[in-house]
């Protein structure tokens, strides 16, 4: 029997400055581990992609420290820093020894209220630009990336979900003013919505003192999430379906996406996508498109599906990378498969196989404190609580084989609009 | 059973148990790691990989690790991938120059998940049974009327496919084919070529499997919460080769460490790409010099890894304007010899000039400012950080012994990791980066961008 209930014992305190803390202690694990999640992401972009520049441009000076003294200053300790933009927050990821704990929280706090002065902007913003937009033309020199970015920018039209790297390139040009980049990552970066998530073997008492002896309110003004931008996203519907192609013709493969749009992370029909998406594709080796497509017909080496629910819509998708002139059949293999799962109720036996797959690669995937502390903190930035996450596994236990055909039909039925994304040489296309 | 000739407790790193080292008289080894947690990893290591392949062969090794999940005489084809997969496991295998390794990640649960993964994976391990049916038909992948059925070798040539699509694959195997004279194994692409896949008798590989997947080449690893005795038992009781045709392959390495190609040094590829990609591979020591191995993994947190990195700093960061997208180093563990690579990638036409800029700083590190004090002191700390952190997993731990035992071929590598880290000193590092990353001594390719 799988357990239905998890107790997660962790530590929930409100801090003086505003932030909700959550700390799961681990007495064998030999580093800390925090995430500082920040409400806001590309959701919040006045212009698209300008969370990614303020988060970019963090750790390239701040009134004290320019760039190579903040690099200095990180390698000289345990602490190792990562910063990173999603669509509805961002995030600092820290790993340290307790040995280091203040000092690296000196740091963090360096960046979140002293980052990008005038004379940073002035030296590094044009720079930035010029960074990002390289990595993103690498990025999209493979044809694989390519349709992926495709395919999201295409479903989430001009919204902020569908910020994807070619629609950051073209953005790039617009980001002109410091003052609008500053005013943003004051916005940003503040403590009253803000998420602590930290684990490992130390007092709580001594992480709670440094904590808020670190991280102050701030007195600029918060920024706030305009709610047209909300309510279109999660209004958002395709009217039509969508084929759209990048040609590559020295491309060994096809590379192809297909698409719908699905519920947010806290819609009811979640839990049920969730297992369809590992029937279907997600699953691993035992996933019925990798035993239809890959193993019985031979059509490609990576098939998979994919389910992305965040804060206010989501998506589901389905991937092949095949030769190039198999590209009609495994889009018929998509359809039959997506049909399947409508017209045939899903075997009782296949249907607790992926309820165990599903559960059991929690505790795989939640193994270290990193993992945990990007979970937890990430679930909560999206508005679940403990609770949510203690309830999931009954919540996926309780999903009955008349749930998936229901959410199949539901999103993937032949009445759903979709987009079908394809990279590959023109002659398919 | 087989006996015991060699029984050691080994301490390995920040863990809190000993692991136990366990060699049998077949030549079959056999390691427990102690780990508490609700996670489990089992997994097996064999030392054969492309090093033993040659130009009608190249790609056996991988194109076998497919087949060997295609089932036995106990289970049918993909009976595996289904109970393992049904228990929340995560299952796969790799295929590397020196080795192929095979494992299963699981959560302990309350019933008997780890015996039936072991049992599943010891069988898949020696007695699989590669069914025609599942390997397919041979035919010409080149072919474009073939109509005919395709199996898991089509799925090996669309792996390929995949390869080819990734431009840094292209640019590696560019400068893996200069660094290393013909006829060495380490010269070819792992995966192999789609004429030899797609056309591969089945009795090769069958004979490949048999000849290779012996107990003296293969390694079996346990991480988790288990009794020593116990579990000793149910893996010998699992692991019997004493029903298998006996073979006495062993490794043999017919090429000499690091041995120099002394002809081509540079190669641009036509690329339809909007930006170059660049990889300079230089021959590095043996991976059994942990002296030298790890001061040239300090000089690679100083080069290229580091936030502070100089390449990082002088081609990404300070320049007013970047010459690079993306700049970085690595240093890989091969059995005939390491080696270090710089790998960057980068907009302008230019590509000499952006080449030779990647070398000046190289040479300033070398000769005009050589690494300080203080970068060396700041590289020691953040590798040992680093150390602590394939510590924390059941899987990280299973791969940082398998890849010692059967690429450097005992467990120093990760035992005296640290202590070696420690006793190194600045002028060691100095004397490592002038013997092995000279001007003279790189080979360099690119993947140029399409300038129209």
């Amino acid at each position: 029997m799988l357990p239905t209930q998890e107790k997660l014992t962790i530590l929930q305190q409100t801090l003086n400055n505003g932030s909700l803390l959550l700390f799961k202690h681990l007495p064998t694990a030999p580093r800390l581990s925090m995430v500082f999640c920040l409400p806001g992401g590309n959701v919040s972009d006045s212009i698209p992609g300008i969370t990614d520049i303020v988060d970019r441009l963090l750790m390239k000076g701040t009134t004290t420290k320019n760039q190579e003294q903040i690099a200095i200053a990180i390698d000289s300790l345990t602490l190792d820093i990562d910063i990173d933009t999603k669509r509805d927050f961002s995030v600092i990821s820290a790993t340290l020894l307790e040995e280091d704990l203040e000092e690296s929280l000196a740091i963090i706090a360096d960046l979140f209220y002293n980052a990008l002065p005038e004379k940073t902007l002035e030296q590094e913003l044009e720079r930035e630009k010029e960074k990002f937009g390289g990595e993103i033309l690498m990025e999209l020199d493979s044809p694989k990336n390519r349709a992926s970015d495709l395919l999201s920018r295409t479903m989430f039209h001009q919204l902020p979900y569908g910020v994807v790297s070619s629609v950051v390139f073209e953005s790039l040009p617009d980001i002109v003013s410091p003052e609008q980049v500053r005013q943003h990552y004051q916005g940003l970066y503040q403590t009253g919505k803000m998420v602590i998530a930290v684990t490992g073997n130390m007092q709580e008492s001594r992480l709670v003192k440094a904590l808020e002896s670190y991280f102050p309110k701030r007195k600029e003004p918060a920024l706030t999430i305009n709610p047209a931008v909300v309510k279109r996203l999660e209004d958002l519907r395709l009217t039509e379906s969508e084929y759209v192609t990048y040609a590559k013709d020295d491309s060994s493969q096809a590379h192809i996406f297909k698409g719908w749009l699905g519920p947010d992370v806290h819609d009811e029909d979640y839990y049920a996508l969730t297992l369809m998406n590992t029937i279907l594709g997600s699953g691993g080796l035992s996933s019925r498109l990798f035993i239809e497509l890959r193993d019985k017909q031979g059509l490609a080496y990576n098939v998979r599906s994919s389910l992305d629910c965040v804060k206010h819509k989501g998506a589901f998708s389905i991937y092949i990378g095949t030769e190039p002139s198999n590209k009609d059949k495994c889009l018929k293999g998509f359809i039959d498969e997506c049909d399947k799962l409508i017209n045939i109720p899903v075997a009782d036996k296949e249907l607790s196989d992926a309820k165990r797959n599903l559960l059991g690669k929690r505790s795989i995937f939640l193994e270290t404190g990193p993992q945990i502390c990007g979970y937890i903190a990430t679930n909560y930035v999206m508005g679940k609580t403990i609770k949510d996450i203690e309830e999931l596994p009954a919540r996926i236990e309780a999903v009955t084989s008349a749930d998936i055909q229901r959410v199949a039909e539901k999103y993937l039925g032949a009445k759903q609009n979709h987009v079908i994304s394809i990279a590959g040489p023109s002659a398919i296309l | 059973m087989p006996a015991l000739t060699q029984d050691s407790q080994v301490a390995l790193p920040y863990l809190t148990e000993k692991a136990h080292v366990k060699t049998y008289d077949n030549g079959y080894t056999f390691v427990f790691v102690p780990k508490a947690g609700d996670v489990f990893n089992v997994s097996t290591w064999v030392r054969t990989g492309s090093i033993h392949e040659d130009e009608v062969i190249n790609g056996i090794s991988h194109f076998l690790e497919h087949l060997l999940f295609k089932g036995t005489e106990r289970f049918k084809p993909g009976e595996f991938d289904k109970k393992m997969e049904s228990m929340g496991a995560i299952i796969n295998a790799a295929t590397w120059k020196d080795f192929t390794f095979y494992y299963v990640t699981g959560p302990k649960g309350t019933g008997d998940n780890f015996d039936t993964a072991l049992d599943m994976h010891a069988d898949m391990m020696l007695c699989s049974t590669i069914p025609d049916a599942e390997v397919g038909p041979q035919y010409d992948p080149f072919d474009p009327d073939y109509s005919g059925e395709k199996r898991e070798r089509s799925v090996v040539i669309e792996e390929i496919g995949m390869r080819e699509d990734q431009p840094w694959t292209k640019v590696y195997n560019s400068v893996n084919n200069m660094m290393y004279p013909d006829g060495h194994p380490y010269q070819r692409d792992v995966i192999g070529t789609r004429k030899i896949i797609g056309e591969v008798p089945r009795k090769s590989i069958v004979d490949y499997y048999r000849k290779w997947y012996s107990p003296q080449n293969m390694t079996t690893i346990v991480v988790g919460d288990f009794d020593v005795a116990e579990l000793e038992a149910k893996v010998l009781k699992h692991f019997d080769f004493s029903k298998l045709p006996k073979t006495d392959a062993k490794p043999m390495y017919k090429f000499a460490l690091g041995q120099d190609a002394d002809t081509l040094r540079y190669e641009e590829i036509p690329g339809d790409y909007q930006t170059s990609f660049l990889i300079i591979g230089y021959h590095g020591p043996s991976p059994s010099h942990l002296k030298d191995t790890i001061a040239l993994d300090i000089v690679n947190n100083i080069l290229g890894e580091s936030r502070n990195a100089r390449l990082i700093q002088a081609l990404i960061e300070k320049p007013e304007k970047p010459v690079y997208n993306y700049i970085g180093s690595g240093q890989s563990t091969y059995k005939l010899g390491n080696a270090f690579y710089i790998q960057g990638n980068f907009n302008t036409p230019d590509i000499k000039d952006a080449i030779e800029k990647v070398f000046a700083e190289v040479d300033k590190l070398l000769v005009t400012q050589p690494i300080t004090e203080d970068e060396f002191q700041r590289a020691v700390k953040k590798m040992k950080v680093n150390f602590a952190e394939t510590s924390e997993t059941a899987s990280g731990i299973a791969e940082t012994i398998g890849e010692c035992l059967t690429v450097v071929g005992d467990l120093g590598q990760y035992v005296d990791y640290l202590p070696t880290l420690e006793a190194l000193t600045l002028a060691d590092v100095l004397d490592v980066a002038n013997r092995y990353l000279s001007r003279d001594k790189a080979y360099t390719s690119v993947l140029v961008a399409n300038q129209k």
